[in-house]
């Protein structure tokens, strides 16, 4: 099969502006329970631009050597068949980057899930699974542009996977079942077509991205661009500084997550902002919950703060209130209001 | 100066601009990414290519790009041919990948689909071809130029606005004669000198600052032209052998690339409102005291983009009905969801006994690696198993609504009310056939109220229809609220609602039951603005017995098509909703 490599991502510190969305990108590699960034904007943002930068910041992760699947040697409960084999003990362990996937335009089917080894059948007439995109997303993200725009029979099958966190292909004869755990992150223009409420609410958190209006600042993101596009690996080199901070903050976050306390004030302040905005379900109050907490551990927090929870409120529930339609506001405004009520109520303790 | 020679000036110019745009492209062609060039074919689109391709270096691959390329053409897939008769999986490279390095030209690009559309775009954004499809899985580098020949005679039409987006010059050749073609004054040695310094041009801080605040001014709020424009400024530079854009670069930069996508200049202009410059704040201060050094510069730099729209040369570049809608970018003209939705749809595996029609080369293409190891029975050329089959899906235009929303006040006479049930009645049957829903509204009195809820039954809607009133006071406020509801919750349900309104555009009952034109006024505009930025479309009848200016403005604040319409009857009104449905699909 042809490998080429494909050029180098523009580099995350270098992105100016766009700060709701870097930090949404953030918040989730922190905490991927947070359960993927939706992406909806202007064209030109550069909102892809942002997400693909994402590979470059993860953490590496350990991966038991020659699976497949990428399987973490630590979490016997997600292995694969092969992994989970008595035999398995003493398989090597290597540290490898963590997979971000790009959906490309027009990935079939076949692609996507995984089908039969073909060379190897033709070759060797041996019937193999050859993974697909889900298999190589495990424990990673999997990035759809124009999510909006995606096919409805891959949407179903893109969201039962991400349910189930397992990949089931009856195929060619072959039955596979293999761990197939990613966070989802899309990005679309809303002007091209409206997102299927159930996908909408598969992601965790929402940003609005807009064309800056700042002079400055357009210009400064259009030097970048035009600095990054003359000499890429120039560009990535000297950005790579930066890059291995933000790294370390993430680390660092990671390490400190289940360190970070939750009180009694911040939970019934979440819940009070959920009733307010009526947002539907729990998914809302736990998605918020957890994204505060992330926040905290990328502060060096050692407790969920009020400033915490304001900042994730828009992205983890605007996507979530039930449409009025006589009402204009934007979701964002709406939630920044019900935001100012809740907190101005009772004072902080 | 007789009107011919004027044609004639015009004519040169046009041509000047197009060597201009050609230089530009030949001398950057991947920061540029691309030229659409609006001309029907002929002698000035051929000489046009002619002279640009000879300004590229002489192994630039060149290709050709049919406007019907199937996805596997454009991006690669598997050689079926190779592929059966070697009995192993051959993949075959894309036009994309080929045209790295060099040029793509697509023809009749004004007819191309989204689907097509999709994928360059997709390799102009990241500079190479991603493919995942029937067992391939590649990068391949897609660094290429950009001409699409765009062939559609009026406003309105054109490439699809993800791919004008994304080219950075337009020029117009239509009205070049034979007479004005001219070979041109620079040669590939030229180009290649400049080439050859263009990375050490400069552009000065306070320059770039104007050119950004120009676009700001023009109603241009896409980065990427910002970007095209100091580009194009720092392209033009090198071709004069200069280290540094100087302030003609920076206006004729701003003609190329700004002009085309400027906003009306026209404050004048009937009320399609342009759309606010983003940063009204800054900017606008600024102009207004008019002090600052930068600013005369700036302002040089907007007047040399307004010349060029002020004279015209412009028009068929420019979409006509861009500035009516919200954001002022983005949705391109009438363009209905039909032909929006359209992420490349990829052959899909099943049984076309049950899933739609046999897809024939797909499933030949499937069954082509494995004919090696299938043992052919019954003397069958090609063995294919069930596995194979791929059916065609066909994309299904999502179904619509037509909302009618009639005034059924005292003011409005009563035989609207049966020109209007006459038009839902044609309109009933029509769409029965396009599996499309017809819903009435009436206002008149107090309120408004859906006399005939979303259907596609004919009996019942003739029922309810027969049974409607009309007179009393003129809500038309209310009217355009309940329309806005009705259109949210079809949209909601999967349908696209297109509205049609019957009114005269005098409303005399507030939206809160009070009596009083200027309040009803107030509350009709600011609900017809709050329809406009949904951004459905829709259709304004206006039923007065003369055009009014307060329909007309009415319309246009809810972003509808305004037909003054004072003798209608149902067969008129039904056939021109029928037209505009059609147009916009």
């Amino acid at each position: 099969m042809a490998k080429s490599v494909s050029p180098p991502a523009f580099p995350f510190p270098a992105i100016v502006g766009q700060e709701e969305l870097k930090t949404a990108l953030l918040i989730t590699s922190i905490d991927p329970s947070v359960g993927g960034v939706l992406a909806l904007g202007d064209r030109g943002t550069g909102k892809s631009t942002a997400i693909r930068a994402l590979a470059a910041l993860l953490p590496k992760i350990d991966i038991v050597e020659d699976c497949p699947y990428g399987c973490a040697p630590d979490a016997p409960a997600e292995l694969c068949n092969a992994c989970s084999a008595p035999s398995r003990a003493g398989r090597k362990v290597r540290s490898a980057p963590a997979p971000v996937v790009d959906l490309p335009l027009g990935a079939t089917e076949d692609r996507v899930v995984g089908s039969l080894d073909l060379e190897r059948a033709l070759a060797h007439g041996e019937k193999r699974f050859q993974p697909g995109l889900l298999a190589r997303a495990h424990r990673g993200f999997l990035y759809i542009d124009e999510v909006n725009l995606l096919d409805d029979h891959l949407v179903d099958l893109l969201l039962d996977v991400a349910a189930s966190g397992e990949n089931l292909v009856e195929r060619e004869g072959l039955s596979v079942r293999h761990p197939a755990r990613f966070v989802l992150v899309g990005s679309g223009n809303p002007e091209e077509g409206e997102l299927r409420p159930q996908l909408l609410d598969r992601f965790g958190l929402s940003v609005n991205v807009r064309t800056p209006t700042e002079v400055k600042e357009r210009i400064e993101v259009v030097k970048r661009r035009d600095a990054f596009e003359r000499d890429p690996e120039g560009f990535a080199k000297t950005w790579r500084r930066k890059e291995n901070e933000v790294r370390r903050r993430i680390e660092r976050a990671r390490e400190a997550l289940s360190e970070v306390t939750t009180p009694d004030p911040v939970l019934e302040r979440i819940a009070a902002l959920c009733i307010a905005l009526g947002s539907d379900g729990l998914r809302g109050e736990l998605t918020l919950l957890r994204a505060s907490r992330a926040a905290a551990a990328l502060d060096g927090a050692a407790e969920i703060g009020d400033r915490h929870v304001r900042r994730m409120a828009s992205p983890a529930l605007s996507h979530r209130l039930r449409k009025d339609p006589l009402d204009e506001t934007d979701a964002t405004v709406r939630v920044a209001r019900a935001v100012d009520e809740v907190f101005s109520q009772a004072p902080v303790s | 100066m007789s009107t011919e020679e004027d044609a004639a000036a015009r004519g040169r110019a046009a041509w000047q601009i197009a060597e201009t745009a050609a230089q530009l492209l030949a001398v950057d062609p991947a920061g540029l990414a691309g030229v659409r060039v609006c001309a029907a074919p002929g002698p000035a689109r051929d000489a046009w290519f002619d002279e640009a391709s000879a300004l590229w270096p002489t192994d630039t691959p060149i290709r050709r790009s049919p406007v019907d390329a199937a996805e596997g053409r454009l991006i690669g897939g598997i050689d079926l041919g190779a592929t059966l008769s070697e009995g192993r999986l051959v993949e075959q490279r894309g036009l994309l990948a080929d045209a790295d390095d060099g040029i793509l030209v697509v023809r009749m690009a004004d007819r191309m689909d989204r689907s097509a559309a999709a994928h360059i775009a997709a390799a102009l954004d990241q500079r190479c071809v991603h493919v995942e499809r029937s067992g391939i899985s590649r990068v391949d580098p897609a660094r290429f130029g950009l001409v699409l020949f765009d062939e559609s005679a009026g406003p309105g039409e054109g490439p699809p606005e993800l791919l004008l987006e994304r080219v950075g010059l337009q020029v117009d050749l239509h009205s070049v004669s034979i007479r004005d073609i001219a070979p041109f004054a620079s040669l590939r040695e030229d180009i290649a000198d400049a080439r050859a310094i263009l990375d050490g041009v400069t552009t000065a801080a306070g320059l770039a600052e104007d050119i950004a605040k120009a676009g700001l001014m023009l109603g241009v709020a896409s980065l990427r032209s910002l970007g095209f424009v100091l580009r194009a400024a720092r392209a033009l530079a090198a071709l004069g052998g200069r280290d540094e854009v100087g302030m003609t670069d920076a206006a004729a930069a701003c003609q190329l690339v700004y002009g085309p996508r400027a906003a009306p200049p026209d404050p004048e202009a009937p009320p399609p409102e342009p759309p606010p410059p983003p940063s009204p704040s800054e900017a606008n201060q600024q102009v207004a005291d008019g002090s600052t050094r930068e600013d005369v510069d700036m302002e040089r730099l907007v007047e040399a983009v307004e010349s060029a729209l002020a004279s015209g040369a412009l028009d068929a570049l420019r979409p006509e009905r861009r500035s009516a809608r919200s954001s002022g970018e983005g949705r391109s003209g009438a363009e209905l969801p039909s032909s929006r939705q359209g992420r490349p749809r990829a052959a899909r595996r099943g049984d076309p006994r049950r899933d739609g029609r046999l897809d024939l080369m797909g499933t030949l293409q499937a069954a082509a690696p494995w004919q090696k190891l299938r043992p052919r029975t019954g003397g069958a050329q090609v063995a294919i198993r069930a596995d194979d089959f791929r059916v065609k899906r066909f994309k299904t235009p999502a179904a619509s609504t037509v909302i009618f929303v009639v005034d059924a006040s005292g003011s409005s006479a009563m035989h609207r009310m049966a020109e209007a049930k006459g038009a839902v009645e044609l309109l009933l049957s029509d769409c029965y056939a396009r599996r499309d829903c017809v819903a009435l509204i009436t206002f008149r009195g107090e309120g408004a109220e859906i006399a005939v809820a979303p259907t596609r039954s004919l009996v019942m809607a003739r029922r309810r229809l027969t049974g409607l009133r009309g007179g009393g006071a003129t809500p038309l406020a209310a009217g355009i609220v309940a329309a806005s509801v009705l259109a949210k919750a079809e949209h909601a349900r999967g349908r696209t609602p297109f509205l049609v309104f019957l009114s005269d555009g005098r409303g005399n009952i507030a939206l809160d039951g009070a009596r009083g034109a200027d309040a009803a006024r107030e509350d009709a505009v600011s609900a017809a603005r709050r329809l406009r930025a949904e951004g459905y479309d829709a259709l304004f009848f206006d039923i007065s017995t003369r055009p009014s200016h307060r329909a007309r403005a009415l319309s246009a604040e809810m972003g509808a098509a305004y037909r003054p319409l004072p003798f209608a009857d149902a067969g008129v009104v039904s056939r021109s909703v029928r037209r505009a449905m059609q147009d916009g699909a």
